[in-house]
This record gives structure tokens, C-alpha cells and sequence, in this order.
């Protein structure tokens, strides 16, 4: 527990939050608050699981009504990234578990039995929703559209 | 398709924007006031179980140990001083001429028993005057009035107009310890009563010592035809009576 792992794990999480969130600002203050958290864990065993396994929990908590609103950073050359766009798009059209699945495995680098531990299922409940998630994922990307232009 | 997705999520955080300054200074902040909430909280939970405890426990004692004993009616066991007349029927005999006087009736303990019954006496000053006791008996054949001079022989009852036998007694040779007693039988039914007034003892003053009622006034209460009748029906200190009061001077029953 020290402030060079913070210095760290922050830009990683940062980015694993927007890609489950869809908002920088949100994923910022997500992985803060996840970070701060940690800092007063006496216990977190495995820092990056623990860590992991916060941020997905904060991630899950609603925020009022608002659902797939996608927010572009104040850069305007970054905002009007059409992949990026294009990309949380699809990736929120998945189950939250699986969204969650994805980016853990795939973004992350977990494996099957980190990614179950980090979210609580076991490892064949892991296998399907990755396998649910890829197809999915695939065919969204396939079918989707940046947003604003249908 | 792993590398490929894991390119293609990789590309989707490119327009990431630049982090603020000092996150890590930020995050240790964050860090501290999580902390020092956390410690209130637990401050707080201990606080509150606390007090929680204390309710319940006075609640549950409140609700399951039994509260003090409410007096009955039918007791009178607190040693007080009270109105002489409103006492138990024997004492309504005998109040009027200790309230005459404005003295005062205490019961002291045991003040009562089958068949007799003690009452102690104090003046206006609160000052103990001695006590008056009566007794009553069963003596149907009879009674043996008994002479000081001679245990065995048996006085001569004077009457009253209501046809109440009754005998006299006095002793007033030792100032501290001086009796008027009076010795009363209904020959209607046998039933007799015995008055006796004693001094305060140990006063050494033949006034202070002087009986709470003067013979006169013993007489008039104890041949009252109507005084056995307020103690209750089998009421009665015949022998064997340990509890009774032991007489100046003994009622013997003729068997």
C-alpha cells in the first residue's frame, strides 16, 4: 500500500473504468475514490484483483436514469474519435457482466480464474460470458454505426 | 479475436484526456478523509451500541423485575403516629379519652394478636407515655378475680347498671412501673376483657410515670358491654396464649 503503486495502477484502471462507464470524469473519479480505498485496505491480498474487483463494484452503482450516454473529453480532436465512439457503443450493448468480462480479460490481461475471482462467479459462469460477449461483440461492431451517424 | 479485441480497446482509450495534477496527492487526500470517517463511524457504532445497550437493559429491567411491594389495606405495619379514632373498633373504645388528653397512638410491633391487642402512647410533645393493652377471654363458668394479697383467694366483682361484673387493680409503689388495670366480664355470654394501663417505665418521676389513662377512665372503657364484641368471634387469650400480653394482674377463667 503506497503511493508509488497508486502512481502506478491509476492511467490502467483510469482506462478500464471509461471503458466500462462510457466518461472519462466518471472513470476518473471511479478510479480515485477506488485508489483512496486501497490506500486504507489493511487486507487487499492481491492489490491489482482487490483493486479490480473495487473499481467493477463502483462501476455497477446507478447513477440516476441516465443509461449509454457516452461523454467526449473537452479535447476536440480526441471527442471526435468515431471509434471510440463506435467501440463503447458496442461494448454497452453487451450485459454489464459481460461488458465486464470482456474488458477484464481482454483489456486488463486476467485470466480465467482471476477474472472470476475478481467478479464472484466461477470460472465456467466466466467462460460463457466471455464467449456470450465476444460473439455479441463482434456481431455489434459489425452491425454498429458511430453514434450520430444513423 | 482476443488480440484483435484487445487491440480494438486498447484504440478506444487513445483519446483519453490528460489526467489532473497531482492525482496522487489527490488520492492520498481522499485517502485520509476516508480514514478519519471511518474511525468516526466506528466512533459513532460504539456510541450507539452503548447507549442501545443501556435501553434495552433498563428496558428489560423496567419490564421483568418486580417493583416495590404497594402496601395493603389490610396491614397496618408502619409504626406512624395517627388519629386515635380511626383506628380498629377495640381502639375506637379507647380513643376518646386519649384524644381528650391530645395524646397520641403509636402501634408499636407486634401491636395485635388473636385476642389482644397493644397500643403504645405518646404525648403532644412526641414523648412515649407508656401503653395500653387489652386482652379478651372466654370465661362462660365464670372468673376467679384475683386478690394481690392472696394468689389463691378470688375478689368480689362490683356491677355496673348494665350488669357488667368488673374488678379494679392499681399499683403505684414503684413510680417506674405503675398499672391500671381493669378486669371486665359480660355475664351474658362470659366474655371478658382486661384493660391494663402502664406507665412509661424507667422514668423515675411518678409523674412521667403516671399511666397513659387513669383508673376511671380504664374502667369506663373496659366495662363498655359492647367493647368484646370488637374483637373478632373466637377471638381470645385463654390458655395457652403465648402471644398475649402478660397482665399485671392474671385473668383466671373459672373451669
Amino acid at each position: 500500500m503506497s503511493d508509488g503503486y497508486v502512481t502506478q495502477r491509476y492511467v490502467h484502471l483510469r482506462r478500464a473504468a471509461f471503458l466500462m462507464c462510457g466518461d472519462w470524469a466518471r472513470a476518473d473519479d471511479l478510479t480515485r475514490a477506488t485508489l483512496a480505498r486501497y490506500l486504507n485496505e489493511a487486507d487487499a491480498g492481491d492489490p491489482d484483483l482487490w483493486t479490480y474487483a473495487d473499481l467493477m463494484a463502483g462501476v455497477k452503482k446507478p447513477r440516476g436514469r441516465r443509461r449509454r450516454v457516452f461523454v467526449a473529453p473537452a479535447d476536440g480532436e480526441a471527442g471526435g474519435d468515431a471509434h471510440t465512439v463506435l467501440v463503447l457503443d458496442a461494448l454497452h450493448g453487451l450485459t454489464p457482466r459481460c461488458r465486464a468480462v470482456l474488458v477484464l480479460r481482454h483489456f486488463c490481461g486476467l485470466a480465467i480464474d482471476e477474472t472470476a475471482a475478481v467478479l464472484d462467479l466461477d470460472d465456467g459462469r466466466v467462460l460463457a460470458l466471455e464467449a456470450e460477449g465476444l460473439g455479441a461483440f463482434a456481431s455489434l461492431l459489425a452491425t454498429a454505426h458511430p453514434a450520430g451517424t444513423r | 479475436m482476443s488480440a484483435l479485441l484487445t487491440d480494438v480497446l486498447q484504440r478506444a482509450c487513445e483519446s483519453e484526456p490528460l489526467p489532473g495534477d497531482d492525482v496522487t496527492a489527490d488520492i492520498v487526500a481522499r485517502a485520509d478523509r476516508l480514514h478519519r470517517r471511518s474511525a468516526w463511524v466506528l466512533v459513532l457504532a460504539g456510541v450507539a451500541t452503548i447507549v442501545i445497550v443501556v435501553l434495552l437493559g433498563y428496558t428489560a429491567t423496567t419490564l421483568l423485575l418486580p417493583g416495590p411491594k404497594l402496601p395493603t389495606t389490610a396491614a397496618v405495619p408502619v409504626p406512624q403516629p395517627r388519629p386515635s379514632g380511626v383506628l380498629d373498633p377495640v381502639l375506637a373504645k379507647l380513643a376518646p379519652p386519649i384524644d381528650a388528653k391530645g395524646y397520641t397512638i403509636v402501634p408499636p410491633e407486634p401491636a395485635s394478636g388473636p385476642g389482644w391487642r397493644r397500643y403504645a402512647v405518646h404525648d403532644r410533645s412526641g414523648a412515649p407515655r407508656g401503653m395500653v393493652e387489652v386482652a379478651v377471654f372466654d370465661a362462660e363458668a365464670g372468673l376467679c378475680l384475683p386478690v394481690s394479697a392472696d394468689p389463691s383467694a378470688c375478689a368480689l366483682p362490683d356491677r355496673t347498671a348494665a350488669g357488667v361484673e368488673y374488678a379494679r387493680y392499681s399499683t403505684t409503689d414503684d413510680v417506674d412501673w405503675q398499672v391500671n388495670q381493669v378486669i371486665a366480664r359480660r355475664p351474658v355470654d362470659g366474655r371478658t376483657v382486661a384493660v391494663m394501663a402502664t406507665g412509661e417505665r424507667g422514668t423515675g418521676s411518678a409523674a412521667a410515670g403516671e399511666p397513659p389513662l387513669t383508673m376511671a377512665e380504664a374502667e369506663a372503657v373496659a366495662t363498655d358491654p359492647h367493647l368484646p364484641d370488637a374483637f373478632g368471634v373466637g377471638e381470645r387469650c385463654n390458655r395457652p396464649a403465648p402471644s398475649c400480653p402478660i397482665l399485671k394482674f392474671p385473668v383466671r377463667p373459672s373451669d
